[in-house]
């Protein structure tokens, strides 16, 4: 409930925001020189790209890795996981359930916030097709055109996509949940790490460190509003992110089943 | 063996297959210019910012720089080479010379630094660019030996200021706009903005959205021919732009690696084309 009303009220934010941004650029009360941008640049599916990667990258991550800290953490400070494995169950199934209903919530996550900004975009913007322009989020070297259709069809396979992103972030918090005996400090520590390899896999200076952060791929589903989607760059890099999740996974498994519950 | 144990090495050996992928597999890198003979029939240009990154200000090609540049450009052939950052007109004439004696050159020398043009195979006419804010472009009116005629505006933009940049680049776009020119057109040179897909450039911008701005109005009326083709700069950065007409059609473009000396930040970028069908 709090991740639905924190999303809407960033989209309403993005909203505004692109909003007055539109009507100053179009209209001529901003001098802004010698642009690209014009009235129809300005429609639903910029806005839901722009509103989509933002959110991704920086709000979808903090409910992610809240549900994934206080899955282990959560119930070990709440004293419950004892009365959880004192009935016939393994602790690798319990394990597993609980990656298996965390992971069922990312993909709902990003679902409902890519559905809710192609709503508010498409009926509070306008509709049109997809123009992408180089340096414009970092997203294509050339411009790129989307016919309305083949860009909702692209949102379509962003969905799974970007599931697969969250699902990293959600196993990283999975494995500070199993080191950590308190949710609160579980997922202030996995907001705060993931929000420093976000930086850090961002900025040029840090060639060396960046292809070792799972942070650097994460937006990778960006690969898919090209027109000529780059097919082996997409794979390669949802390869590293779900190798990076396994990797977590196994981790945090082997510190869960082999710890000391009081 | 443990159950536990069994499911964590399997978790692992999987991450291990995905990552060998993800990492293993060889990536494609940027087509940089592969060095050979300027197309028979057609047509090479050079853009090269020659100057040194000094302590960080900037500095004009220094006089012991020169021979490795005149050897460089003597390997290229090129028919058009467009220079920023030479000391002065009189540095351009003697690289002019030690290429030969019947290489043309024009220089417009009243910004920070000296832009020049060179043509061992052209008639260069130097146009003028009248009211002008920022930095002046060197305008030209190029015939070389074989194919039409073309117009070419070189342009060295502000390196610190986005919005001048803009402006710079815009009013330099206007010059070649008018339809009484020649259909062929250039605007090349090093203009100091980087958009693209390879990395976050704007801990080198002061606004990179106009940055952006500049490079797509630029990109909706000529070809920019070096995109994709790799970073122009020092530290990975694609500062130096060949943008061409339709008419141009280029065979291959890109900058040449490993001809910089000294304290030089740039590549030399080279562009071959051949004219459209029909010109």
């Amino acid at each position: 409930m709090l991740a639905a009303l924190s999303s809407a009220l960033f989209l309403t934010l993005m909203l505004v925001g692109f909003y007055t941004y539109a009507r100053n650029h179009t209209r001529g009360a901003f001098d802004f020189g010698y642009t690209f941008e014009n009235e129809s640049y300005f429609n639903g599916l910029t806005f839901t790209v722009y509103s989509f990667y933002f959110g991704f990258l920086l709000v979808l991550p903090i409910f992610v890795a809240t549900e994934g800290s206080a899955q282990i953490a959560g119930e070990t400070s709440d004293r419950t996981l004892g009365l959880l494995l004192i009935r016939p169950i393994t602790k690798s199934r319990l394990f597993f359930t609980k990656v298996a209903v965390s992971a069922g919530y990312a993909v709902c996550l990003a679902g409902g916030f890519l559905v809710l900004s192609l709503g508010v975009g498409l009926f509070a913007v306008g509709w049109g097709d997809l123009d992408l322009y180089p340096g414009v989020l970092q997203m294509t070297d050339r411009h790129q055109h989307l016919s309305q259709s083949q860009a909702l069809l692209r949102f379509a396979l962003i969905w799974p996509a970007a599931s697969l992103g969250l699902w990293t972030t959600l196993a990283f918090a999975f494995l500070l949940s199993a080191w950590m005996k308190s949710a609160v400090n579980a997922a202030a520590v996995s907001i705060s790490l993931y929000l420093v390899m976000h930086v850090v896999s961002g900025v040029h200076f840090f060639e060396e460190l960046r292809p070792i952060l799972f942070t650097s791929y994460l937006a990778y589903w960006r690969g898919l509003l090209q027109e000529d989607v780059p097919w082996t760059q997409v794979g390669r890099d949802a390869a590293k992110l779900l190798g990076f999740a396994f990797v977590f996974l196994a981790l945090a498994h082997r510190r869960f089943r082999l710890r000391e519950e009081l | 063996m443990a159950r536990g144990t069994l499911i964590e090495l399997g978790l692992l050996a999987l991450a291990s297959i995905l990552l060998v992928l993800g990492f293993g597999l060889p990536e494609s890198g940027p087509d940089t210019f592969e060095f050979g003979p300027r197309p028979a029939g057609g047509l090479r240009v050079v853009t090269w910012n020659v100057g040194g990154a000094g302590s960080g200000d900037g500095r004009a090609l220094g006089e012991d720089h020169v021979p490795a540049v005149v050897e460089t450009l003597r390997l290229l052939d090129a028919d058009l080479v467009l220079l920023q950052e030479l000391r002065d007109r009189k540095q351009l004439e003697r690289i002019a010379r030690a290429l030969g004696e019947n290489v043309r050159f024009e220089a417009i020398d009243d910004g920070p630094d000296c832009i020049g043009a060179l043509a061992p195979r052209a008639h260069l006419f130097q146009l003028t660019t009248g009211e002008w804010e920022g930095r002046r472009p060197l305008a030209l009116l190029v015939h070389p030996e074989v194919g039409p005629a073309l117009h070419v505006v070189v342009l060295h933009a502000h390196p610190w200021s986005a919005r001048r940049r803009n402006h710079e680049i815009g009013q330099a776009l206007d010059l070649l706009v008018p339809a009484t020119l020649t259909p062929a057109r250039l605007l090349v040179g090093d203009l100091n903005i980087d958009v693209g897909r390879h990395g976050r450039n704007d801990l080198f911008t002061n606004d990179e959205p106009r940055d952006v701005a500049a490079y797509n109005y630029l990109a909706r009326h000529l070809v920019d021919v070096g995109a994709g083709k790799g970073p122009t700069a020092e530290p990975d950065r694609r500062l130096d732009y060949v943008f061409a007409s339709p008419e141009l059609d280029p065979v291959q473009a890109g900058p040449w690696l490993g001809r910089r000396v000294g304290d030089m930040d740039h590549h030399p970028l080279v562009a071959d084309f051949v004219h459209a069908a029909g010109e």
